[in-house]
């Protein structure tokens, strides 16, 4: 299983859970000291694991690091593309430069992580891949106009997928978590309050208290959704987005 | 470990291919589950078919009518002392040509697929609105089956469509209204499954063969025992951050492919 942003929040959380379903592990992040220490984790409870430096908006970095996957443990089954960018800015001063970072990693990043390692599945005999997505991509918001966009481009890089890749037995689906406490999410609403010039702390409160089921989750527990689009229990399953969001589409 | 253990479930349409092999995986997983349907069971509750739990009952109930439904979860409630999982999976399909649909179809399929969820998950909903939350927090889950027509259209399918697509937005305003007492709502939208009419449609009619193929990414029909798999994800404490939802487990049917 090789998952991208895995050093980190989300797709720390998903790496270890997948460890525990035996699942061999190979993480792909920017940050190589959060992925070795993910990897020295796992191979303190024995479980085998592997990490690469990629930068997923350079594609010969994503080439690289799957081959090496393939090299070492013989084979992708699973893709989960987990790495993704948030900048913050009101839709009136957002940059050129946050603009193309976000569409660099979340989208051109996502999807050159999506060919190459299809290419490699169809090799194998197939496989499964997982984007996070976010309900952001069907909201409007201020302040992340850029974030939002990006996500919509990887629900329509999904369902294409799922459609070219059927007939080589991989399935290709989305998952879009509701807001969790991780250092992204904190980085985002930090700015977002500094920004736009309200107290942090109300407006985490306000944020959750607006959520149907009035708590936020963990990346624990969006984990448990990730596992399901990866086992034989979702093999009907291609293009579609599972929202484990607390309800937050409806508010 | 199961993932159900000691949960009691509900199934209207329970004795329909979908409701049994549902049945069949809960029970697997641990849970009490009742089989609620106009017609009983065509093979027998044995051993077997009630799996680890050896808890696997029938109820007759027409979910057209309220008192019927009312009472039989009444009785649950008696037996059991609480309800955890109801599917309000009862369903009729009877395609006509729009020009062509009769009163009699319309409110029959209207009648089962869309006020019979109503009536299962008001009944439901307001045996969970009065329990103590389990230990995971939640007071009940309520789940439909809905299907991917909900979202596109299927040729002389207008009753049956209309009647998921209902049920669709069913599901979000009780999920809205109800997410403060606890109770989760989802919905999950198989594709063409391989049961039922649809089976018998598939053995007869070449036309139907030709456009199942051509429509289904995956290549081929659903088997129920995959519906049943994505039910005990709604049902397991593994969505307990979903609701409002819908699971789409479709074979990719909804990406309208036309290359």
């Amino acid at each position: 299983m090789v998952i991208t942003g895995g050093g980190h929040g989300l797709g720390r959380a998903v790496a270890k859970r997948f460890a525990q379903e035996r699942f061999r592990i190979c993480i792909l992040d920017i940050d190589a000291v959060a992925a070795q220490e993910v990897v020295k984790e796992l191979h303190k409870q024995c479980y085998p694991a592997m990490f690469a430096q990629v930068d997923v908006a350079d594609v010969n970095s994503i080439q690289w690091a799957l081959e090496a996957c393939v090299q070492r443990f013989s084979r992708i089954d699973i893709l989960i593309c987990s790495a993704a960018v948030a900048p913050v800015a009101h839709y009136l001063e957002v940059t050129p430069e946050d603009w193309d970072r976000a569409f660099a990693v979340n989208v051109r990043g996502l999807f050159f992580c999506n060919q190459r390692a299809a290419r490699l599945m169809r090799k194998t005999g197939g496989g499964r891949i997982i984007n996070i997505t976010s309900p952001a991509s069907y909201m409007g918001h201020a302040y992340y106009a850029a974030y939002a966009a990006s996500k919509a481009a990887v629900d329509s890089i999904t369902r294409s997928g799922a459609v070219a890749l059927a007939e080589y037995n991989i399935r290709v689906n989305s998952l879009a978590p509701g807001r969790m406490d991780t250092k992204m999410q904190e980085a985002t609403e930090r700015k977002w309050a500094e920004l736009a010039g309200l107290n942090y702390e109300q407006l985490v409160e306000s944020r959750t208290q607006s959520l149907p089921l009035r708590r936020r989750t963990t990346p624990e527990e969006i984990a448990e959704a990730v596992l399901f689009l990866a086992v034989d229990a979702s093999d009907y399953m291609t293009g579609s987005r599972l929202n484990i969001s607390g309800g937050l589409e409806l508010s | 470990m199961p993932k159900l253990s000691g949960r009691v479930i509900a199934i209207t349409g329970g004795c329909g291919d979908i409701g049994m092999a549902t049945a069949r995986v809960f029970c697997q997983e641990g849970a009490t589950v009742v089989l609620l349907d106009v017609d009983p069971p065509r093979s027998s509750l044995g051993k077997k078919a009630r799996g680890a739990s050896n808890t696997l009952s029938y109820l007759p109930c027409d979910v057209r009518d309220r008192a019927s439904v009312e009472a039989v979860f009444d009785r649950i409630l008696r037996q059991h002392e609480r309800l955890d999982v109801a599917i309000a999976n009862a369903g009729v399909v009877a395609n006509e040509p729009f020009l062509e649909i009769t009163d009699e179809n319309w409110k029959a399929t209207l009648d089962v697929n869309l006020t019979g969820a109503f009536h299962t998950a008001q009944a439901a909903a307001r045996i969970m609105a009065k329990q103590k939350p389990g230990k995971n927090g939640i007071r009940g889950k309520v789940l439909f089956t809905g299907s991917w027509v909900q979202e596109m259209p299927w040729p002389e399918g207008t009753s049956y469509i209309v009647s998921k697509s209902g049920i669709k937005m069913m599901a979000k305003t009780m999920a809205q209204e109800l997410a403060k007492l606890k109770i989760l709502v989802n919905v999950l939208a198989p594709g063409i499954v391989m049961a039922g009419l649809s089976k018998k449609i598939y053995e007869a009619n070449p036309t139907f063969r030709r456009r199942v193929g051509l429509a289904i990414p995956l290549g081929e029909m659903q088997t129920v025992e995959s519906v049943a798999q994505g039910f005990l994800f709604l049902a397991s404490d593994d969505s307990n951050y979903m609701t409002g939802a819908t699971l789409l487990m479709d074979g990719g049917n909804s990406l309208v492919r036309r290359d």
